[in-house]
């Protein structure tokens, strides 16, 4: 293990947590190869809803931003499959309230700055 | 219930309430693959059921495709010892493992069982975890437990599908509403 995580000691959860989003990612690069490319955009938008799930869990000073983000995405993500145009509103907003966030100098819980 | 309903209610469900599911369920899920038709009675298939909670979870994190943990789940593999001593051998054995999977998603609507059909699964990874020999060639995985999922069924087409007698002279189903005529069909390529 690198020594930098260990000597922060990372929570339990959130390095089972990551532990496992590194098999997610991996996995997935090798399968969109072979699958198709619609799946490319779900299988990050999943692994962003993964991430916002283990930071919140872990009290992020992002974590209203994250909660949002990742309620929006778990909405709406299906919608991959059977209607374009709404998946693509829903990465357009994310991305949005993503910027704006990071532009305001983050979105977040002031009881966590 | 009779099978065409049990064909109408079966949808993709892929969240699962916490309760397990019994072995005696998995069983008639799985006997009900058996049964399914196979080219040239090869029968050409083996299934491993899961339910170990820490495996279940190994085969998520390499399963892009699940993306919440199954009560359970069926590995269904073709046998290559049976499916290929004939030049369509392994396609007819790769038919016959998706009719037994969807034998096995009927007869778990009947019992009351969620399921969902899945390929985005990295077979090797699933190969080490189950520890299935060479022989075996895992095709697809069925998650299963009880409905936790409230998401719509996905609509369905019908245009273009169902023709009578000669592609492109009569398009539809006969109960009425659907059934219409349709220009020539386009020329291919």
């Amino acid at each position: 293990m690198d020594q930098t995580a260990k000597e922060q000691n990372l929570p339990r959860l959130l390095d089972d947590g990551l532990f496992d989003l590194i098999g997610y990612l991996l996995t997935s690069a090798r399968g969109l190869l072979d699958e198709p490319v619609e799946y490319g955009p779900f299988r990050l938008v999943e692994g962003v809803s993964r991430l916002c799930g283990l930071m919140r869990g872990s009290s992020s000073r992002h974590w209203e931003l994250l909660g949002r983000l990742k309620l929006a995405i778990d909405n709406s993500k299906f919608t991959m499959m059977t209607n374009a145009e709404v998946f693509k509103g829903l990465l357009d907003n994310a991305v949005l309230e993503f910027t704006r966030s990071m532009k305001g100098g983050g979105d977040t819980d002031p009881s966590l700055k | 219930m009779n099978v065409e309903e049990a064909i109408m209610r079966r949808r993709s469900i892929r969240h699962y309430a916490d309760r397990p599911v019994g072995r005696a369920l998995l069983e008639r899920v799985m006997k009900a693959g058996i049964w399914a038709p196979t080219g040239s009675n090869r029968q050409p298939w083996v299934f491993i059921a899961v339910t170990e909670p820490d495996t279940l979870h190994q085969i998520r994190v390499v399963s892009p495709g699940m993306l919440w943990d199954a009560k359970a789940l069926i590995c269904v593999c073709s046998d290559q010892r049976k499916a290929g001593t004939f030049p369509m051998g392994p396609t007819l054995a790769l038919f016959d493992c998706g009719m037994a999977a969807q034998n096995m998603m009927l007869v778990a609507v009947e019992l009351g069982l969620g399921s969902c059909v899945m390929r985005s699964t990295n077979m090797a990874a699933l190969r080490e975890i189950l520890e299935i020999p060479d022989h075996l060639q895992p095709e697809l995985s069925i998650m299963l437990g009880y409905s936790d999922d409230p998401s719509p069924t996905a609509p369905r087409r019908d245009e273009g599908v169902i023709y009578w007698e000669r592609f492109g002279k009569e398009e539809g189903t006969r109960d009425g509403s659907d059934c219409k005529r349709t220009k020539p069909a386009p020329p291919f390529g």
